[in-house]
């Protein structure tokens, strides 16, 4: 859940009577596109990429026009940019104008809640504008602050007195900067960036702070983030249909955490507990289709809910179904056995069988009567499985799932689709 | 006015040894005794721990009690309620929906200035409150485990507080041992317990901390704490 860029970010930071550079939408007409250059001198021509996108500027996506002519090309060039961060592929849906402000001076302003410090922190530098990793560290500084308190002018006063600001700067700053403490904390962020905010000389010829780019992320347990009415698509980002759908079923009973590693894997494990998934996602690298934990004692409908969603999405592609977790406090194995056994059985109901292999290994209360749901389930429905019990190394549990994913690879799933009556190539 | 902490920490540490962690004195107050997690946990720990718990709370259910085999559980509309009853205790165990945890842990350190520790067991707790609760525990002086945690356990005192390390019979899981767990996973803390016991070791100390960005208790405290109870122990 992150925007980034002025057109949303202009209308947050007005809530907060923050300063904001003047910005145009994709909708905007030649006439005020035209205007607005009159006023500002320039505009500059960014793509909208849905969530967080940073360092647009260094891959050439912001352009820069001082004519209409030059806008309107820079907006044909922009409007469907596409953009590789890491291997996601992030496509614009169209542009913003944003009004150029003038400016000797440029600040980089940030909140996070940071884990060294475990308390609120600004990092603040007056050589903003550029990337702050690429700066000397004696020119930004990090302050942890009380958030009972919030961030207050005091706060940011000593800060820029320990940089060594410009003094012209520093009582501006120290006006309006506390403002985003309220933005921040009272409307379910987790992350604010400002950069940059460049220092405009207003008509009295002293200073004042224009934000003139704009980066937050939202907690998505946080319902203040209900408080910004923000349009119901706006977090629709280029997450992919199967996170989508299992994230709508995120309630505080139950871990519902799902990430697509590989789409074309081959081991499709639901993992219960933080501790198995970190150690079943590194061990299972690619091979992994997703990474994911169901733990936290989910009731039976909400883990139907997701074993049908994960199995509607992937069972197709997949060689080893595996259901992992280490020996479970709380987590009732029957209720989430029944619930993953009755939902597979519907699958192959439904979809028809394919050939899998189902690895179990598990622990905890009921384990023994819920790997009996599943065995019976599995047997039913004439698929090869093997269940391990919790006195088996998860590790080696690992091991032995990925021996069976390398053993349908090489000729096992032609096996057990002629045991299923499919054709050796289903 | 915020109690001492331990000089070494520039934030609030008050826990100075492993086996202040779950101790035989430690006296228990559960927030929303009678929600749906707390109803089937509570009474294992309490009847695995020796009856450790002195009331829980849960508005509009004053004069209940949950059952445990060490016997009822009295239940109160809230904190001031139980005290005034005359219970006293000084840690605090959170079942709270993760809405109402941070007026929750007010209540426990605003109420009760003789609260030590706080275990929060709630998950998806925002992460606004979080930075609240981190502040009021460091302003009072109260050590915090969790959110997003299974509580803490001691194998050698048989004490379990918060959540459901070692299960629904952590007498088969928490044997007495030498080895301290620290894990962000409750799963984990459980899982590895086990197999250790499977080997044939057993535990000190179990610490599941949660997993979200604010842990309270966090590795630099649990090392501290663990190097103190070996020279304690090779004093003795």
């Amino acid at each position: 859940m992150n925007i980034s860029g002025m057109l949303h970010g202009a209308g947050l930071l007005k809530i907060v009577d923050f300063p904001a550079s003047e910005v145009l939408g994709p909708e905007a007409s030649e006439h005020e596109i035209h205007n607005l250059i009159e006023k500002c001198g320039s505009v500059f021509v960014k793509p909208i990429f849905r969530g967080g996108i940073g360092k647009k500027g260094k891959s050439g996506l912001i352009g820069r026009a001082t004519s209409l002519k030059a806008a309107i090309a820079e907006k044909e060039r922009l409007y469907f940019a596409e953009y590789k961060v890491g291997n996601a592929m992030y496509k614009s849906r169209g542009v913003t104008f944003e009004g150029a402000v003038p400016a000797e001076h440029e600040i980089y302003f940030s909140i996070t809640d940071s884990t060294r410090y475990r308390a609120p922190v600004m990092t603040l530098t007056h050589h903003g504008g550029m990337d702050i990793e690429e700066l000397d560290k004696t020119q930004i500084i990090e302050v942890p602050f009380d958030p009972l308190t919030g961030l207050k002018s005091f706060v940011i006063s000593n800060a820029l007195t320990d940089l060594g600001a410009p003094k012209e700067i520093i009582s501006p700053l120290v006006q309006h900067l506390p403002k985003l403490w309220d933005l921040y904390h009272h409307y379910g962020m987790s992350t604010l960036e400002l950069n940059p905010i460049r220092m405009m000389p207003n008509k009295s010829g002293s200073l004042v702070p224009v934000a003139c780019d704009f980066k937050c992320g939202f907690d998505r347990d946080d319902p203040r983030v209900n408080r910004l009415t923000l349009p119901d698509d706006l977090f629709v980002t280029e997450a992919n249909d199967f996170e989508q759908e299992i994230n709508e079923l995120r309630t505080y009973q139950g871990q519902s955490d799902v990430y697509v590693i590989n789409e074309k894997g081959t081991i499709l494990a639901p993992t219960f507990g933080g501790g198995a998934n970190s150690l079943v996602t590194e061990v299972l690298g690619n091979d992994a289709i997703i990474s994911s934990d169901f733990g936290g004692n989910p009731p039976y409908e909400k883990m139907y809910e997701v074993m049908r969603i994960s199995l509607k999405y992937y069972l197709k592609q997949t060689n080893v179904l595996f259901v992992i977790g280490g020996k479970a406090n709380n987590t009732d194995i029957f209720v989430t056995f029944r619930a993953m056994a009755d939902a597979l059985r519907d699958y192959f109901s439904e979809h028809g069988p394919t050939p899998i292999y189902v690895v179990i290994g598990r622990g905890g209360p009921q384990v023994i009567r819920g790997m009996g749901v599943f065995k019976d389930v599995c047997d039913s429905l004439r698929i090869p499985y093997k269940i391990f019990g919790f006195d088996s190394a998860m590790t080696d549990v690992v091991n032995y799932a990925q021996e069976a994913d390398r053993w349908m690879k090489s000729g096992g799933r032609a096996e057990v689709a002629k045991l299923l009556g499919l054709p050796a190539d289903a | 006015m915020r109690k001492p902490g331990i000089d070494k920490f520039k934030y609030y540490v008050g826990i100075r040894s492993l086996a202040d962690i779950a101790t035989k004195e430690d006296r228990i107050c559960v927030l929303n005794i009678t929600g749906n997690e707390s109803r089937s946990v509570t009474p294992v720990s309490h009847a695995y721990s020796g009856g450790n718990i002195v009331f829980g709370t849960s508005p509009g259910r004053r004069g209940q009690v949950v059952e445990t085999p060490a016997g009822n559980i009295p239940v109160y509309n809230n904190v001031r309620e139980g005290m005034e009853a005359g219970h006293k205790f000084n840690v605090g165990v959170v079942y709270l929906p993760p809405s109402a945890v941070r007026d929750g842990v007010a209540e426990l350190i605003r109420i009760n200035p003789d609260v030590e520790k706080v275990i929060i067991l709630t998950e998806k707790v925002a992460m606004h409150d979080a930075r609240e609760i981190r502040a009021l525990g460091q302003q009072r002086g109260v050590d915090i485990f969790g959110a997003n945690c299974l509580g803490v356990a001691d194998s050698w005192n048989h004490i379990r507080i918060g959540g459901a390390l070692g299960g629904d019979k952590p007498e088969e899981t928490l044997r007495k041992g030498s080895v301290a767990i620290f894990s962000n996973s409750g799963n984990f803390t459980t899982t590895i317990a086990n197999y250790l016991s499977i080997g044939g070791w057993g535990t000190t100390t179990l610490i599941s901390s949660g997993k979200d960005v604010y842990i309270n208790y966090a590795i630099p405290e649990f090392a501290y704490a663990g190097r103190l109870l070996r020279t304690i122990r090779r004093i003795r």
